[in-house]
């Protein structure tokens, strides 16, 4: 049998042995595994233990040590794995950094591939209304109703309209994300307004498509990939330069994809984008042209998957754009950077969970003599908001692609 | 985006906050790059200054002696660089021990009325109990952790330990802490045990130390442990009691006057394996310390290149998880750490210094750039001599700048601090926060001097 044979041979043997060999990409994440010392620094830390304990949630070291190796059955493994939220935090507190989120997302996949069934079942109706349409949410049935809810949404938080426009050859594409393009549709409008305020030549997607990121949480894989596959193809037909977006899961995970598979476009969120490309100078300037909003105390939540999965300088970067408007002060919570629970799909299955964890926010948020939340990102603003909401509350949240579109001068 | 400061600190644990804070009070901007926690984090929470010279039985009865001792003893030691002018030896015992007692003090003002505030002082080297019933010299403990046992012979000390929690064996504690009770010495005489039901959640199993800490943090939890302990103190006539170190991440000092006050028994947590609260608390007061000076501290961000020219480092790359950048800064503080920190990386071809290569040597200045890590342990495991791996690190001169062979600075603005430095065996001297304080403390002072006099 020649080496050839022998591989085919083998390889063919895989399935019925229920073995998914790695691939390239993810052998990063499983050396990342095998440096955990076990030490359980995370545990101090992890906002899901926190929340619920470790009886519930064995926490990100026994992930590490102990779940990421509990194949081919997983049984023991699948009610702890999917409260995970994701967040990184332990990542970035661990000595050797052991890249626990990822390892959630590769051992949720093996589950997904060989155990269907103990898969959440509400996790499966995502996946079933991503297969139909490309989107981690049902779009709207009927287009017109999607625009009037648009419209109402302009109104409410008193914003223009700016024409949808798809230009090859433009510099930036800006990228809404599901979130805002189904549901929180004033964050897209924010920052078309932004955007066309400060000049930029952008486009949107001819046709919106998720970036992969719900599936690959969920652990289809296969599915996350040929969306991550099927926007690079829009990215490259449309042949811009760069890639802008609102969503904090869209940042990271598109920047991972763009980096992973060579798209050769660099992502910004819309945040990074204001302080690096367009410069605080210019920002300056068009806060202080037309100053129409009053004076305003804020407190900010920084979305795990910007400080923590893309680089904690955007949370500066935050903070130096706000300290640039006119009658906006700033109080710290001193939570702002702990994870809201919104994240991993773990609302979605487990609300408890996901509510449990952003109790800690919401405690130290009303605290506070804040008037209005900020956050770069639409799902955090989601669930902060309906979290506050059902304390009582009355603290407004708004995305901060929102507050800042309301800074603006509306005319030019 | 790329940075520009007066000084980047890569290292994140005591000796790189230190230096950060004390750069930034003195004027500077300062990032400070962390890639994760590191020993720091790990710790009991209890700050050693100095325990044993290396290879001695006993224990110094205080850190000045210590100090004094290890000035005429071990002239490498980054304690006795301190007492170096810049002409470097001899070492001059009385300043080693007064810029100690600077650093000290500096950092006990820093952390006062904090829930990691420190008590002890130079001139005493106190006993911690731990989980195990054991002891250790210590010289700086969170206020928490203290306990003020009179010489009295009839008072009782009650071990509590909490159903549920596997960590601690109170019992077994007991039985220990009474072995180790030296002939003779004063104290209480009578310990006892006993095991509290404080279910946080509502389950009396499978709990951790900082479940319970931050519970202990929340009215219900706090009340549910003072009533439990309440009918133990009451039962077993107790006028001390220890407890795992769970009083609390955020308001511990008040909790525990609080239990002080409900009990009527003295309340003081033991020292606790890693991960423990008080380590915890420890690295939380350290980043409150540095963010208030305005200090910018970037988690998540690994140093992963330098670049440098002529006797000059220009700028220092950062990669965070998905996002890398370049610092150009004035000066550099190296606080990597040792092993689990990150900056010392040993395998089968030596030990290396991670970032730069610098060269690394053992605690007689030998290079062990190639020794394999094997070479540098003693076959006893566990001897007053220890291990030499643990010595290792960067030669460095009087200012503390890390050295080439010839003794020569690797950079005229680039410092090191903490347990990046060869010279401590910190395992068996019982030193290793100290000389992170200290060093720490001299280096962030010698970049701020550095920087001021080049602008």
């Amino acid at each position: 049998m020649s080496d050839d044979e022998a591989y085919k041979a083998v390889s063919a043997t895989l399935d019925q042995e229920r073995i998914i060999p790695f691939k390239t990409d993810e052998l990063e994440v499983v050396r990342s595994a095998e440096k955990c010392v076990n030490c359980g620094l995370c545990l101090n830390h992890c906002p899901v233990v926190r929340a619920v304990g470790v009886d519930r949630f064995s926490g990100p070291r026994s992930i590490a040590v102990e779940l990421s190796r509990s194949p081919p059955d997983f049984w023991s493994t699948a009610d702890k794995v999917y409260l995970c939220t994701s967040c990184g935090t332990c990542r970035e507190v661990c000595p050797y950094n052991v890249d626990v989120p990822d390892i959630v997302s590769m051992v949720r996949a093996r589950i997904f591939k060989q155990r269907p069934d103990l898969v959440p079942s509400s996790l499966l109706a995502v996946r079933e209304t991503i297969a139909r349409y490309s989107l981690a949410f049902e779009p709207w049935e009927d287009p017109n109703e999607k625009i009037e809810s648009r419209d109402a949404r302009l109104q409410a938080v008193a914003l223009p309209f700016i024409q949808d426009r798809v230009v090859r050859g433009a510099e930036v594409l800006f990228y809404p994300g599901c979130q805002a393009e189904e549901r929180a549709q004033e964050v897209k409008e924010a920052a078309k307004f932004i955007l066309s305020y400060f000049g930029v030549d952008f486009t949107l997607l001819e046709e919106m498509s998720c970036c992969g990121l719900p599936s690959r949480l969920i652990g289809d894989d296969e599915t996350s990939r040929s969306l991550a596959a099927r926007l690079r193809e829009k990215v490259s037909s449309l042949g811009v330069k760069k890639i802008v977006t609102t969503c904090a899961g869209c940042t990271s995970n598109l920047s991972d994809m763009s980096v992973r598979d060579n798209w050769g476009v660099p992502v910004y969120h819309l945040i990074e984008f204001l302080a690096e490309e367009v410069g605080l100078e210019r920002l300056s300037e068009a806060f202080n042209e037309d100053s129409r909003a009053g004076e305003v105390l804020i407190t900010i939540h920084d979305p795990c998957h910007l400080i923590r999965h893309t680089s904690r300088q955007i949370a500066d970067h935050v903070i130096a754009i706000l300290n640039l408007i006119p009658n906006v002060t700033t109080v710290a919570s001193g939570v702002a950077d702990s994870c809201c629970g919104g994240g991993g799909m773990v609302g979605y299955h487990s609300r408890d969970v996901a509510d449990a964890v952003v109790a800690h926010n919401i405690e130290a948020i009303s605290a506070t003599k804040a008037k209005q939340l900020v956050a770069p990102c639409p799902l955090c603003t989601a669930q902060i908001e309906r979290n506050l909401f059902n304390a009582g509350s009355a603290i407004q949240v708004d995305d901060l692609a929102v507050f800042i579109a309301q800074r603006l001068p509306q005319q030019r | 985006m790329d940075i520009e400061t007066d000084l980047v600190v890569i290292g994140g644990g005591m000796a790189g906050l230190v230096a950060g804070s004390v750069a930034a009070e003195a004027g500077l901007d300062v990032v400070l790059l962390r890639k994760g926690h590191g020993a720091t984090a790990q710790s009991s929470g209890a700050i050693d200054i100095i325990g044993y010279v290396p290879g001695a039985a006993t224990y110094f009865m205080n850190p000045v002696e210590g100090l004094h001792a290890l000035s005429a003893m071990c002239p490498f030691h980054p304690y006795s660089a301190l007492g170096r002018s810049k002409e470097g030896l001899p070492t001059d015992p009385d300043r080693v021990v007064s810029r100690v007692r600077g650093s000290v003090q500096w950092l006990k003002d820093k952390l006062s009325g904090s829930c990691g505030a420190l008590k002890g002082d130079l001139e005493e080297n106190i006993q911690a109990i731990s989980l195990l019933g054991t002891s250790k010299p210590t010289c700086l403990v969170q206020e928490t952790m203290w306990n003020d046992i009179p010489p009295s012979h009839d008072s009782v000390i009650l071990f509590a330990g909490l159903r549920g929690l596997p960590d601690f064996n109170p019992s077994s504690a007991v039985k220990a802490f009474m072995a180790n009770r030296p002939y003779g010495e004063e104290g209480p005489r009578k310990a006892v045990s006993c095991v509290l039901d404080v279910a946080p959640s509502g389950r009396p199993f499978n709990l951790s130390q900082i479940e319970i800490a931050r519970s202990v943090d929340h009215d219900a939890g706090l009340s549910a442990l003072a009533n439990s302990l309440e009918g133990q103190v009451l039962k077993t006539g107790a006028d001390y009691v220890a407890v795992p170190p769970i009083l609390g991440v955020e308001h511990a000092r008040e909790n525990r006057r609080q239990l002080e006050e409900k009990t009527g028994a003295a309340v003081f947590e033991l020292t606790a394996f890693p991960p423990s609260v008080p380590g915890l608390r420890l690295q939380t007061g350290l980043e409150t310390v540095f963010k208030k000076t305005d200090g910018r501290l970037l988690a998540g961000h690994e140093a992963t290149g330098v670049r440098k020219d002529g006797d000059l480092i220009q700028a220092i790359t950062a990669r965070a998880p998905r996002r890398t950048m370049e610092i150009r800064s004035t000066a550099v503080v190296l606080a990597s750490g040792k092993f689990l920190g990150g900056g010392l990386v040993g395998d089968e071809r030596g030990v290396r210094e991670s970032l730069m290569g610098l060269p690394v040597v053992d605690g007689d200045l030998i290079p062990v750039s190639d020794s394999r890590p094997q070479r540098l342990t003693n076959v006893i495991p566990l001897s007053p001599e220890g291990h030499p791996l643990f010595g290792v690190g960067l030669a460095f001169d009087s200012s503390f700048h890390p050295v080439g062979a010839d003794g020569s600075p690797v950079a005229q603005n680039l410092l090191a601090a903490g347990s990046v430095l060869a010279g401590y065996n910190y395992a068996v001297e019982k030193s290793g926060l100290g000389v992170a304080l200290a060093t720490g403390f001299a280096a962030g002072t010698n970049a701020a001097a550095y920087v001021k006099g080049v602008q």
